[in-house]
């Protein structure tokens, strides 16, 4: 072997060594600062869902307490002094003699018994509706809508394609609220002339749409507001939403004369 | 894991040994290295067989073991006792460095630990990783050199032995890790 070939050899076993130590070093240290990274903002994404599950809670809370301060007024200012009438009207009776008197104020106590017994069923359906308990989701928004038309201020309709299986009972309900919260919000912010709700069957899960030509939120809107502490109602939304697993999303339309709200809600295996 | 790696080192320890006694000894002790060869490259095959996860990886160690084998046999019956096997090495060298490389990919795509560095095996792989690197080019050269400049070269080796060593020796002594702190757990 000349010298010249055997310093040439040298010379690549030695830039060869270098090189291979350069890259093997280099991707250790990537590996390692790659990883902390990763971890920083999965720690990171983390903490944001805590934030958004405390946000949800925080507004699951105050609608419960809304709820019963509800039912609470209800009861304390109705149904309190409708049966305390009545009782005054039974009292009355120990203390007058008079038959006539007597049967006019059993009359009246009956009268205002039966208001109460109405205003205690309207209680119960608020909390409850009927008509959802017994004749499912389809029923039950029909009813809605026949109500809110009958004000006349707006048009509102809805097609439920395909409901032949109907969802569990407590989802029915959740999927009525979530609906509820929804045309309530149209109602109060977006001056919509109409509302248009539509039910479309999947094999793994239902989708119900609404659409209305009033000012209306996207996406980005929605994700803002349910991550700053405004926007209770849609909170709410979220974390119903979250109970059944379902999903929600909030459009324009492409000609940007609609929005579209549409709700998915994934089926469970004898709601298929 | 590790006691394969120690069992490893371990034989490495007993073979150097007795090939630094036959040299010093004036006898040929590349029958004994060539042995040490085959059996670090199924060691190692093992090691990375159980660190990795993906079936993809696995098989892949298994038809590297299993090809470098069949080289090691075929090279072994042609030079026999007479000269060391350095494609064999090489051939060793490249596997580490291929399945290394796939268990960082591994550890980047989904991690075992929120930091790499507390885990035994990271160690190891490093210490193999630096060892091949660092010799990877001595063994590729060292037939085309002569027996002098083999002999200078070779202190490359065992420096890179030394470096091996010692991150071996930072797995081996690591503490077992209980439990992640709750904070830190990835989903």
């Amino acid at each position: 072997m000349t010298l010249l070939q055997a310093t040439g050899i040298s010379s690549a076993m030695f830039l060869g060594t270098i090189a291979m130590l350069f890259l093997t070093i280099a991707l250790i240290v990537f590996i390692i600062f790659h990883q902390r990274r990763v971890i920083r903002y999965q720690l990171k994404m983390q903490q944001m869902e805590a934030e958004q599950q405390k946000l949800l809670l925080r507004a699951s809370i105050k609608l419960q307490e809304e709820e019963r301060q509800r039912i609470a007024a209800d009861l304390h200012d109705d149904a309190g002094p409708l049966l305390a009438t009545a009782r005054l009207y039974l009292s009355e009776n120990m203390v007058n003699l008079d038959k006539a008197t007597q049967l006019q104020s059993i009359f009246n106590a009956k009268q205002i018994i039966d208001e109460t017994i109405q205003l205690i069923r309207n209680i119960s359906h608020s909390l409850m509706p009927p008509t959802l308990k017994n004749f499912g989701l389809e029923s039950a928004v029909n009813d809605f809508f026949q109500k809110i038309n009958g004000s006349g201020t707006l048009n509102v309709n809805c097609r439920f394609h395909d409901y032949k299986i109907r969802l569990k009972p407590e989802k029915e309900l959740l999927v009525f609220r979530v609906i509820q919260e929804l045309i309530n919000n149209i109602l109060k912010h977006s001056n919509a002339s109409f509302i248009h709700l539509t039910q479309h069957n999947g094999d793994e899960n239902m989708l119900i749409r609404l659409h209305h030509d009033g000012r209306g939120l996207t996406h980005e809107d929605f994700i803002k507001m349910s991550q700053s502490n405004i926007g209770l109602g849609l909170k709410n939304i979220q974390s119903r939403l979250k109970v059944i697993q379902g999903d929600i999303l909030f459009e324009q339309d492409a000609s940007e004369s609609f929005y579209k709200a549409t709700i998915d809600i994934p089926k469970d295996r004898e709601e298929r | 894991m590790i006691r394969v790696i120690l069992l490893l080192v371990l034989i490495g320890f007993f073979i150097d040994t007795i090939s630094v006694y036959l040299y010093t000894h004036g006898k040929n002790s590349s029958g004994w290295t060539n042995t040490f060869t085959l059996i670090e490259t199924l060691f190692i095959s093992y090691f990375f067989r159980t660190i990795l996860h993906s079936a993809f990886a696995k098989k892949l160690v298994a038809f590297l073991a299993l090809g470098a084998s069949i080289i090691w046999g075929i090279l072994f019956l042609q030079k026999g006792n007479t000269s060391y096997l350095e494609l064999c090495i090489n051939i060793e060298f490249i596997i580490i460095l291929l399945l290394s490389i796939c268990y960082f990919y591994e550890q980047i795509k989904k991690p075992d630990s929120p930091f790499i560095y507390i885990q035994p095996r990271f160690w190891v792989v490093v210490g193999y990783l630096l060892y091949s690197a660092g010799t990877f080019f001595l063994f590729l050269y060292l037939s085309s050199l002569n027996k002098d400049d083999q002999k200078k070269y070779f202190i490359l080796n065992s420096i890179f032995l030394i470096v091996k060593t010692i991150f071996l020796s930072i797995a081996v002594i690591m503490k077992k890790q209980k439990s992640v702190p709750q904070k830190f757990q990835l989903h």
